[in-house]
């Protein structure tokens, strides 16, 4: 036996007892890193701070969706005028504001920024509010005249004193659509209308209309991404 | 305390004190376990003054791996000699490459426990360990050839917000599968095997802090015969969950190719072929790195020549299979009526701008095994150590060769093009060596590299006890 | 559509800016964006810093208009119609805007010159017009000045109490009425003014010819669907020219094939230098330039003893002299026999066409062929191109003579590099600093802008006001897309400066000048001549038989052979023209259809020539010429003529703004009192440079019938279907990715349509975004272009047979790309398509090896980081601009199939037939590229599908492309073809 071996052999316990107790619970955590990491992950790409559901952006104008679209009645087409013909839904130019507000609240402190716009011609710039990923092409035309209503996807506008997103435009929800349409189609007749819900049909009412819309998206990768 | 089995367990042969010569011969000198523990253990608490240098050295050089990545994925796979239609090259081939040298390790522990291979015992924690860090050098190319490779986590399935999996008829979405639960087995196999000699070193060691640390890593073992007996089942159960690994890891890895429609990939001997090719290079790294160790460690009484003879042997039964392997690819491409496939195994490899890498391929991998028809070369350390170098060598060009031989030339002769490396392409080769030699250096400098108590194991059952 | 007229300007010159979904294109840096709002405003700013609130969401701004005009729609794109000139003749195109920016060119389908077609030249225009190196400041001697100053400096040299002493104006050919009449104002109201009209590649020499044939200028046209029997002298008739578009078009119609009963006509070219249209002939014999006049005296000769007495008309002498210079004719017998035979068989429809550069009596000679078989296919009419009839017209002696005696008081140089562009004999570079005062307006700073004192920017075609004439005399008013994003000059500004007039608008100059024209109803007629982008009624008359003159008895002596001398082939390039292009990265990196060269000249020899001087493809030569010499890599041409080397113009210019140069200047070794025909010392230096070939070999290899189809007339017509393999449709284990839709998209090529002359691998990189990789890139085999067109020789090295194949995604129903790939970034969809998803790869490349055809393409950099502001507005904002580290390639064009399909799905109407053009369909000159859906039993391209001719490129792998190719037929003179 050599010196060392009769040291070890005698000495002391290197670890207090509770050091067991501790060690286990290390063990324990080790396993479940591989476990609880992905989970976070995959939970955190799901909060409002990611998605930015619900939560509304300031805007250069006060401009309340509720009194315009609810109280005055006026159609989302109206301003957002491109969205029946082109890719993009169009924002209203400046002189599209000032052809009732050359009338109306023509005084309005509120409406200073448009006024300026109109006649020093230093654009508004508003802040976008839904966004898509730059290699995901969505077209508006085809959506509305496919018999998918605005709320569908921008929610409930005719409620919000300021804009915000309702939903994550995530590839998910844009698949989950394109893969079962019939329940979100309404006629044409309805695009624009908030109130409007799907429910008022029955089954084959729904696959009716979904006949004569011919509502058939495409799943495939280049329907979006080009 | 000393470790050894008060009741052999299950997987253990009972005692034969008429073991034949030859096993007698895989320890020749007669040593207590006391003397066995002091001459190892010693070996790790007071390491020869060359290793600081040489772990030193090696980790500047590791630093160079680490700059050439860094600078790939900043910059782009540009930085590499690939191009369209060369669009796999070096990167691809130190993967396969190094997967390969993994497998003699699991070989070595997994097959010849299973097998009761007594010569096993003395190198198995030394090819394991070469094995872990084959993998890790492994693991780098097929994540930094990525075009993107802050994206590999889509290849792991995973509910995306995307709502899409990765595509799971790519053998790429397999390889992720394999090399991964291979870096985990083999990691698991190596540090059970390593428990009990921790355990010897904490008993062992003089300063109280390396009694803790190594405490630490011993997870509280106290070579009680239930503990034993416990590890040796799961040792086993590893064994046997390792075995199969050796095979389909390659066999995934070579499918990589054998998926393709190139001529030279699209074959079906690919699995066993690159099998038998991955444990041909892994037996030859093991010597490589095993001749100098038990030279410099003075431990030519327990790493003997009759170790080295059986390795040879393993060289040559892989040599010839590989051999085999090129004669049968040739004659199908011969014989069969793909125009393509016999324009390039019979023009392009052989004939064509690479025919020089081709026969060297020929030469190292063919050739060279030849010579260990001769007792006398398989147990001439110098021999054998210049042999297992030619044929790592010659294994690295046979991956190299079979990738860009293939793709330079394929169907349309319009996109024929050759390939040059750049010097990051060989930055990153020298690298990933020495990142490889400095983790292997490192385990030699912190743990006994030859399993202490499996040695004493094997003393008792060839001699009993002293 | 609303009033263009108005749209155009408003599009360009309202400060409104309009909201568009500016996720579509990716304007790498912001500056840039603001930039362009400041200069053309007509788009949207992004913004990345975050919003206050707790989100990460990124922030983007949205900018709408403050008026928005009527016509545009942000998100759809408009269509003008405009022209492009070269040389002084102009071809129609249209111009696809969104919100403001130019982003592709297109054929115009109404104009003459281009039914509907585009050379890569004019596709090209569109980066220039956005390339940052243009001239964008005037500057004096170097020093930033006011353009008020310099249009004093104008005002001064056209006073008109000088009376233009000393006043030299150096300008491009044009057709352009405006400027005709503003040349001839100028005339009159200063008489010692000289003009000078310099064009390197003008048509002076086959003005002359007609000059000798029939006494007056006039050009020749022809209609190639009335040939059976066509023989091009040194013409590259199919890809060169005022024309081309059109005559590739109708060679092809003349060869469609439609079923194997349709004639064919044959194509005989006798050419020194391999040309596309060499590479189209059924007979091509190689001669050297100087036995040009020799071969065509020949010709005739053999035609006047087959035709007898229909040839009295020509006189004896010349009869004897025709005799003289046939006998030297090294051209063999058999085959000048052969062609006169087989012309005077299809008498009245057969067609001698020469090349532009050719000495005048070749030109008359072939007039007097034509003439004698009454080919009804040839037509007779005078230039479009102003002062064509001045003998000056392309010579530039007159102004160094004035150089010289420091006679030039003010030089005037629009538009033109006379410094570079010029034989180098004159030295104009060094002599135009003699001038006292020098004006130049340029596009690029040229060798030309470098040596004037007055440095000025010139307006680029998409942002000029003018108007220009095709070779028939079709007239086209040239409207601008965007205001001048420099602003630059407009020759008419410059002009109307001379003449004197206060603050020159290229506008009202135009306008005014048509209302003088077209007094009554004039808006309608600008309206109309906009929209359709020709004006009605502007055709020059043509006679069909000019009264043949035979006094050019002189020209015809003998010329002493060149013996043990090689002769120089100066010709333009067929890239860069002249080298006007010269730094034009589409153009230089587009594989010469020819040699596959990219990024530079070579020197061409004959593979038998090589052989005798020792070298081999980028051994150096260094090339001497009275004293000057250049340098320049060897590159063996099969079926080059042997003793003769040929040199592409256009290359080795300074680019002021970058320092490399590409190539050498063939202009150092051209004199001034001939083009070609010279002989050249060749000098091996023993240095070599690797030539940047985006091809490494032409040679097929072994399999090459299942590479492609070659085949001749009568084999086809005994039986059409010899080539078809009885193949049944090869078992999958795989079950198809997508659910087949009802629609299934395909294409198929004709080769034997297909020229080669690559015009859609530039419309496809203008259409999808695709970089360019530079010379380096081309050498490492880094190409981007999703379409390449291989060229494969066979037969013999001094006359090889060519075949031609553009190859790009065969969009395989089975494709071995989609099962490797490990993200499903490559799938196919339920119409046929195999679709590359960018923002899901992540770049294994595994895709790539494992595609037969290797038409994926791979993003090894950032190739679109370092793109400057504001070349990156002209991408197509429907297309992805691919980051680093992602696959590419063909898609089908896949945005312009969705696109119809939304337009279709909100018309409520069915998508129909030909709704869908792909960018290389709808270039092709030749019609060569059919694409629709191939399930329709009623569309075009499934009938193509089934036609004899069809079959696939390696069939027997299985993978069942959608596209087809139509096999390549040559109709051979069966008295040659043994």
């Amino acid at each position: 036996m050599t010196k060392q071996e009769g040291s070890s052999q005698a000495g002391e316990p290197l670890f207090p007892v509770w050091t067991n107790s501790v060690f286990r619970l290390a063990l324990a955590l080790t396993a479940a890193v591989p476990v609880s990491i992905p989970a976070v992950l995959w939970a955190w790409e799901r909060t409002p701070y990611v998605t930015g559901i619900g939560i509304p952006r300031p805007q250069p104008v006060k401009f309340d969706h509720r009194h315009h679209v609810r109280d005055d009645g006026i159609d989302c087409i109206y301003c957002h005028a491109d969205v029946e013909r082109s890719a993009s839904a169009g924002m209203p130019a400046t002189s599209v504001c000032m052809g009732c507000h050359s009338q109306i609240w023509t005084e309005s402190q509120e409406l200073a920024p448009v006024r300026q716009a109109f006649f020093q011609g230093a654009p508004l710039v508003w802040n976008r509010v839904t966004r898509l990923p730059q290699f995901v092409f969505f077209n508006h035309s085809v959506h509305v005249n496919g018999g998918v209503g605005c709320v569908s996807c921008h929610g409930r506008v005719d409620d919000m004193p300021q804009v915000y997103a309702v939903a994550s435009f995530t590839m998910e929800f844009c698949v989950d659509c394109h893969r079962a349409p019939e329940d979100r189609l309404r006629p044409l007749s309805q695009i624009t209308n908030m109130t409007w819900s799907s429910e008022r049909l029955g089954p084959e009412s729904r696959a009716r209309l979904g006949r004569e819309l011919d509502a058939q998206p495409q799943t495939d990768c280049t329907t979006c991404h080009r | 305390m000393t470790a050894g089995p008060v009741e052999p367990a299950r997987l253990w042969p009972t005692p034969d004190f008429s073991a034949p010569a030859d096993q007698v011969a895989l320890l020749p000198r007669a040593q207590s376990d006391a003397e066995l523990s002091a001459e190892l253990l010693e070996k790790v608490l007071h390491p020869p003054r060359w290793l600081g240098t040489a772990i030193a050295l090696t980790g500047a050089c590791s630093a160079v791996l680490a700059a050439c990545v860094v600078y790939t994925l900043l910059t782009g796979i540009g930085v590499w000699g690939n191009n369209i239609p060369v669009a796999w090259a070096f990167g691809i081939t130190n993967f396969v490459w190094w997967i390969g040298i993994g497998h003699a390790g699991t070989f070595i522990s997994a097959f010849l426990l299973l097998l009761e291979q007594r010569w096993r015992t003395s190198i198995n924690r030394f090819a394991e360990a070469m094995t872990l860090f084959a993998v890790v050098q492994a693991g780098i190319f097929p994540l930094l050839h990525m075009g993107r490779a802050w994206f590999f986590y889509w290849l792991i399935p995973y509910p995306s917000t995307m709502g899409v999996w990765p595509q799971f008829r790519s053998s790429l979405t397999w390889d992720v599968a394999a090399v991964s639960t291979y870096l985990t087995v083999s990691f698991l196999f190596w540090y059970l095997g390593l428990i009990p000699d921790l355990a010897a070193l904490r008993d062992y060691a003089p300063e109280r802090w390396r009694r803790r640390l190594y405490a630490i890593s011993a997870l509280g073992w106290h070579g009680s015969a239930t503990t034993w007996r416990t590890q040796r089942i799961a040792y086993g159960l590893l064994a046997a969950l390792a075995a199969p690994l050796v095979v389909s890891v390659h066999s995934i890895v070579s499918m990589d190719f054998a998926i393709g429609v190139l001529p030279g990939w699209h074959s079906t001997i690919f699995p066993p072929y690159f099998v038998a090719g991955a444990i041909y290079s892994g037996f030859a790294m093991v010597l490589t790195l095993l001749i100098p160790a038990r030279r410099l460690y003075r431990l030519e009484h327990l790493i003997t020549t009759e170790h080295l003879d059986k390795m040879a042997k393993m060289l040559l039964v892989t040599g010839s299979l590989i051999s085999y392997a090129y004669v049968v690819e040739i004659y199908l491409a011969w014989v069969g009526g793909d125009s393509f496939e016999r324009h390039m195994l019979l023009w392009v490899r052989p004939r064509g701008p690479f025919a020089p890498l081709f026969w060297t391929v020929i030469a190292c991998n063919c050739g060279s095994p030849l010579f260990l028809w001769s007792r006398r070369v398989r147990r001439s350390a110098l021999c054998l150590f210049t042999l297992t170098l030619t044929i790592q060598l010659g294994m690295w060009l046979e991956r190299l060769m079979l990738i860009i031989t293939s793709l330079s030339a394929d169907f349309l002769p319009t996109i024929a093009h050759g390939y040059r490396p750049t010097v990051i392409d060989g930055a990153l080769l020298v690298g990933t060596l020495s990142f490889f030699l400095f983790l292997f250096l490192l385990f030699l400098r912190f743990v006994p590299f030859i399993p202490v108590s499996e040695l004493k194991a094997l003393q008792f059952e060839l001699r009993g006890r002293q | 559509m609303p009033p263009l007229k108005s749209a155009a300007r408003d599009s360009c010159l309202d400060p409104a800016v309009p909201e568009f979904d500016a996720a579509q294109d990716q304007p790498p840096s912001e500056l840039s964006r603001r930039e362009f709002l400041y200069l053309s405003g007509a788009t949207i700013a992004l913004s990345s810093q975050a919003l206050p609130g707790c989100t990460r969401a990124p922030a983007g701004k949205i900018i709408p208009y403050r008026v928005q005009p009527e016509v545009i729609v942000p998100g759809r794109a408009l269509h003008y119609a405009t022209a492009s000139t070269l040389d002084g003749y102009a071809t129609g195109i249209l111009v696809e805007s969104h919100e403001g920016r130019p982003t592709k060119i297109e054929g115009n389908p109404t104009h003459p010159a281009s039914l509907g077609a585009c050379s890569a030249t004019e596709q090209a225009l569109l980066l220039q017009l956005y390339d940052p190196r243009r001239v964008q400041t005037v500057t004096r001697r170097g020093v930033p000045a006011q353009s008020r100053e310099l249009l004093r400096v104008l005002r001064a040299a056209g006073d008109a109490k000088r009376g233009g002493r000393g006043v030299h104006l150096v300008l491009p050919p044009f057709s352009s009425p405006l400027l005709g009449s503003q040349v001839a104002a100028l005339q009159s109201r200063l008489p010692e003014l000289r003009v000078h009209v310099h064009a390197p590649l003008s048509r002076v020499n086959a003005w002359r010819g007609s000059r000798l044939a029939f006494g007056s200028v006039l050009e020749t046209r022809v209609d190639l669907r009335q040939a059976a029997v066509v023989l091009a002298i040194d013409a590259d008739l199919l890809a060169r020219g005022p024309e081309h578009l059109a005559l590739a078009r109708a060679f092809a119609d003349a060869r469609r094939m439609s079923s194997a009963g349709s004639p064919m006509n044959r194509l005989y070219v006798a050419e020194t230098a391999m040309t596309v249209t060499g590479a189209m002939a059924d007979h091509r014999q190689a001669i050297a330039p100087s036995e040009a006049p020799a071969f065509a005296a020949a010709l005739l000769h053999e035609l006047c003893s087959l035709l007898g007495s229909d040839t009295a008309a020509v006189p004896a002498p010349i009869r004897s002299d025709l005799s003289a210079l046939a006998g030297t004719s090294s051209v063999e017998r058999r085959f000048t026999h052969a062609l006169a035979r087989d012309l005077a068989a299809h008498r009245g429809r057969g067609a001698v066409l020469v090349g532009d550069h050719l000495p005048p009596v070749v030109h008359a000679l072939a007039h007097a062929v034509n003439a004698l078989l009454a080919n009804g296919a040839l037509s007779y009419a005078p230039s479009p191109i102003v002062l064509s009839e001045a003998d000056s017209f392309g010579s530039l002696r007159e102004l160094r003579a004035a150089l010289d005696a420091n006679s030039v008081e003010s030089l005037v140089v629009l538009d033109a590099d006379v410094a570079y562009a010029s034989p180098a004999d004159l030295e104009l570079e060094s002599l135009i600093g003699r001038a006292k005062e020098s004006v130049c307006f340029a596009l690029f700073p040229n060798a030309t802008w470098a040596t004037c004192n007055w440095r000025a920017p010139a307006a680029h075609m998409i942002e000029s006001w003018l108007d220009t004439r095709a070779l028939d005399g079709t007239t086209s008013i040239v409207q601008p897309l965007i205001a001048p994003l420099y602003s630059g000059w407009t020759p008419s500004e410059v002009l109307a400066a001379l003449l004197g007039v206060e603050s020159p608008s290229a506008h009202d100059l135009l306008e005014s000048f048509w209302r003088e024209r077209r007094t009554r109803d004039f808006e309608s007629f600008w309206e109309m001549s906009l929209v359709r982008g020709t004006i009605a009624g502007t055709e020059i008359l043509q006679s069909s038989r000019p009264e043949l003159s035979w006094n050019w008895r002189s020209f015809l002596e003998p010329r002493a052979r060149l013996q043990h001398e090689i002769e120089l082939n100066l010709v333009g390039d067929s890239r860069i023209h002249d080298g006007r292009f010269g730094n034009h990265p589409w153009l230089l990196e587009l594989p010469c259809p020819v040699t596959k060269q990219t990024w530079g000249n070579a020197a061409q020899v004959a593979p038998a020539l090589a052989r005798r001087l020792n070298i081999t493809d980028g051994d150096v030569l260094e090339l001497t010429q009275n004293g000057r010499s250049i340098e320049l890599p060897t590159l063996i041409v099969p079926g080059h003529a042997d003793g003769a080397l040929t040199i592409a113009l256009g290359w080795g210019q300074r680019d002021m703004a970058s320092t490399e140069s590409f190539g050498a200047s063939g202009y150092r070794l051209m004199h001034s009192d001939e083009r070609g025909g010279t002989t050249v010392r060749v000098h091996a230096t023993g240095r070599r440079e690797a030539l940047a070939l985006s091809q490494a070999t032409m040679q097929l290899g072994e399999s090459a019938d299942s590479i492609l189809l070659v085949s001749t007339l009568e084999r086809y017509k005994a039986q059409p279907r010899a080539h078809q393999p009885q193949r049944k449709r090869g078992l999958s284990m795989y079950v198809p990715d997508a659910p087949r839709a009802a629609r299934q998209w395909g294409m198929t090529i004709d080769l034997n349509a297909c020229t080669g002359c690559s015009a859609c691998v530039i419309a496809c990189q203008a259409e999808n975004n695709i970089p360019s990789v530079g010379k380096h890139g081309v050498l490492e085999h880094r190409e981007m272009h999703w379409l390449r067109v291989d060229r494969y020789l066979a037969a013999s090295d001094s006359a090889p047979r060519v075949m031609i194949q553009p190859m790009t995604c065969q969009h395989c129903e089975k494709a071995p790309c989609e099962y490797v790939c490990p993200t499903g970034a490559t799938v196919h969809s339920s119409d046929g398509l195999n679709q590359m998803v960018y923002n899901r790869c992540v770049g294994t490349r595994f895709c790539s090896n494992n595609c037969p055809y290797k038409v994926r393409r791979f993003n090894w950099f950032d190739y679109h980081r370092g793109e400057a502001s504001p070349s990156e507005l002209g991408h197509n904002p429907e297309v992805t601009v691919r980051a680093r580290g992602v696959m590419e390639k063909c898609t089908y064009c896949v945005q312009r199939i969705r696109n119809a399909e939304i337009r279709a799905k909100v018309a409520r109407r069915p998508l129909a037939d030909h709704d869908v053009h792909t960018a290389c369909e709808q270039t092709c000159p030749t019609r060569a590229i059919e694409f629709g859906d191939v399930n329709d039993p009623h569309s075009d391209v499934a009938k193509l599908r089934d036609s004899d001719r069809a079959f696939q490129v390696l069939p027997e792998l299985g993978v069942e492309p959608r596209t087809r190719y139509l096999m390549k037929l040559t109709n051979p003179n069966p008295e040659l073809a043994k």
